[in-house]
């Protein structure tokens, strides 16, 4: 199976270089770029913002651009992170603890040659644990029945919800609790009963995903951007002079170490690019050898997040196509866009349409090269990118986030209810609370809700048939380690203190 | 958004709560804990004619899943507020000064003009005039009323209107209101 996909991966690497492909993923990765290095935007809002753009073109042209964006935003966060001390997107905030210092010592080329060479690595070996573990997990996934499905959807949350808000997993327990009310507007799929539809025809299918997170992540984002002023003090970058490959290769097991880390953060529901980025620099401040002096201008700090949150993506992709349970934010906008054109992500999506897979995969492979080449183009005009005005640069990203929404059903309810939970997210933003569990809630409510009524259904009402195979113990084994792992770290903390 | 590095490493963390924050609290929860009862009866509501039919039981009711998740939420937001209150957080603070004086920061300010603008463009311009002249208007608008008219801002407003009525409506044909 494994060489098949290879094979079939093959295939679709020679599609993919066609110039119309080729272009798109240029323009994604452009595009990418210059939205993470704008403080405020991040791969979210990107992603969500160009979906309404995809309508109209072949599924494959659409995943090639989405994709290509998906990378891009990831390597272009830490540009702004480096240049002016403010992340251009949440991944990059751990890189500019030791990007920002080597730029005011006259060492942002180098700093930013490090982060590019550090994105295209992390991408390159998510790719490869995506390549091999997509189709051990499919195997896995096609013996799954109702309450593996429940148990599956539980898991989601409570570990996202755990990794969201480490400090009080409740609040991320909450998220995800809403996500899953939300979840439930709409007619529902057993007795196609209405539920908190009030008999308003535009709530009978729902409420759009994409429009939610239109609101929920652009609206917080535009407030934001024009709240925080920032000072573009970098502006000549210094000379690239560094010896970027001997650099690597004296650091090529620590980047395959954090890789690895960046990989099964990703992995895990709803957790994502952000948490990887941490963890990595977590584990590089404890363990590299070097550790010690982050946080004053080392490149292993800039280059252990840009791996980390970089490999994050194959790690988020793979359980969002596998299981239909995204691996982070972004990955659920994807599987969103997947779901307007007609596919469902899940156990039978590699059977039903087998391209996919492997379309996602080589989009990956082709964007590890065009980070490096893109990253190399853009680096220099971004600077004066990143001296636009937000007032000017805000009210235009404020008019996309309302067409966006719009375009989705033509629907002139949907900006409206964007509009609403713009402003939730705005409040939510403002008590800490993290948006990732309620989107994952929104994305797992249909699942969860339709699998724990099958279940108790066919048992003739016993919760018996919860427990019923060995997968459903593994999953409910996760759960309990996500539910009591923080409780003891936390207890830990306290008696330590 | 983001956790600090010291969270994500499990390490803890215990400043003073201010009192905003714990008062924030207290009413989110209080407001949730009010969505779930309002939910758990709704559900109980819209589930009895499919029990009473016998198209459904009370184990496989439509209304079974969003009155387990409204109850839990109770019980997750129950002890936010009671450590809240414990905080110092009081419902008081919102008729209070200090928060009048919060609603006059820049943030509060950029808040209520994004929102405002939104809302009128969403509610009243988008719905009723074509799309070209009710974004042009929104963005001339609002980037006005962020301190920024020139002939540069009317420009690129003019430029960025066209452009998206042309992607959208031209190119992927979505029917945007004349």
């Amino acid at each position: 199976m494994l060489l098949d996909q290879l094979a079939f991966m093959g295939q679709q690497f020679l599609f993919l270089f066609t110039p119309t492909n080729l272009l798109l993923q240029v323009l994604g990765m452009s595009v990418g770029i210059v939205m993470g290095c704008l403080p405020g935007l991040n791969a979210t809002l990107g992603l969500a913002l160009l979906t309404p753009l995809t309508f109209a073109v072949p599924t494959a042209n659409a995943i090639a651009v989405l994709m290509s964006l998906y990378v891009g935003v990831m390597f272009g966060g830490s540009i702004s992170a480096i240049l002016i001390n403010i992340p251009g997107t949440g991944s990059a905030a751990a890189t500019l603890l030791d990007g920002y210092p080597l730029a005011k010592r006259g060492q942002a080329a180098n700093a930013i040659l490090v982060s590019r060479w550090g994105s295209a690595l992390g991408c390159f070996i998510g790719l490869f644990f995506f390549v091999i573990c997509a189709p051990l997990l499919s195997l896995v996934a096609i013996n799954f029945s109702s309450p593996e499905y429940f148990w599956l959807g539980v898991m989601g949350l409570t570990v996202c919800g755990s990794f969201a808000s480490p400090d009080m997993p409740a609040k991320g327990w909450i998220g995800a609790l809403l996500g899953l009310l939300i979840s439930f507007i709409g007619i529902e799929d057993i007795q196609a009963a209405q539920r908190f539809t009030y008999g308003i025809p535009q709530l009978f299918s729902g409420v759009e995903l994409i429009s939610v997170m239109m609101g929920f992540f652009g609206i917080p984002a535009i407030i934001s951007a024009l709240h925080t002023r920032h000072v573009v003090t970098t502006e000549n970058l210094g000379k690239a002079d560094l010896n970027v490959l001997a650099f690597l290769k004296k650091n090529v097991f620590w980047i395959f170490r954090w890789s690895t880390i960046g990989v099964w953060i990703g992995a895990l529901p709803g957790v994502g690019e952000n948490v990887a980025a941490f963890m990595t620099y977590s584990d590089a401040k404890k363990n590299h050898p070097d550790g010690p002096r982050m946080g004053t201008g080392e490149y292993i700090g800039v280059v252990a997040p840009e791996v980390g949150n970089d490999s994050a993506i194959g790690g988020a992709v793979l359980p969002m196509l596998t299981l239909g349970v995204p691996g982070s934010p972004p990955a659920a906008v994807l599987m969103g866009a997947l779901m307007l054109h007609g596919l469902r992500p899940g156990p039978l999506l590699p059977t039903d349409h087998p391209e996919i897979i492997p379309q996602i995969a080589a989009t990956l492979f082709i964007g590890t090269f065009l980070t490096l080449f893109m990253g190399w183009i853009l680096t220099k005009p971004l600077v004066k990118v990143l001296k636009l005005k937000p007032q000017m640069l805000m009210p235009i990203i404020a008019a996309l986030v309302v067409i966006g929404a719009y375009a989705i059903k033509s629907s002139q309810f949907d900006t409206g209810a964007m509009l609403v939970f713009g402003l939730i997210g705005y409040i939510l933003s403002k008590l800490d609370f993290n948006p990732a569990p309620l989107i994952l809630g929104m994305i797992l409510g249909p699942i969860i809700d339709f699998n724990l009524r099958r279940t108790l259904m066919l048992n003739d009402g016993s919760p018996l048939g919860f427990f019923s195979n060995p997968l459903s113990f593994a999953i409910i084994a996760i759960i309990a380690a996500s539910l009591i792992i923080p409780a003891l770290r936390k207890r830990r903390a306290l008696r330590t203190a | 958004m983001e956790a600090p590095i010291e969270q994500l490493a499990g390490a803890p963390s215990h400043p003073p709560v201010p009192k905003y924050w714990a008062a924030g609290h207290v009413l989110f929860c209080l407001v949730l804990v009010a969505l779930s009862v309002y939910v758990i009866g709704e559900s109980i509501h819209f589930s009895i004619p499919y029990v009473e039919r016998g198209d459904a039981s009370l184990i496989d009711m439509p209304g079974l899943t969003p009155i387990v998740c409204s109850i839990l939420l109770i019980a997750l937001s129950v002890p936010i507020i009671v450590k809240n209150v414990a905080a110092g957080g009081r419902l008081g603070y919102f008729v209070s000064a200090a928060f009048v004086d919060s609603l006059k920061s820049r943030e509060a300010q950029i808040f209520a003009i994004v929102f405002g603008a939104l809302l009128v463009y969403v509610g009243l311009l988008f719905p009723h005039l074509p799309y070209v002249l009710a974004t042009m208007i929104f963005l001339v608008a609002l980037m006005a009323l962020l301190k920024l008219f020139s002939w540069q801002s009317l420009v690129v407003c003019a430029a960025t209107s066209g452009t998206l009525w042309l992607i959208f409506s031209v190119f992927f044909k979505i029917n945007l209101p004349h």
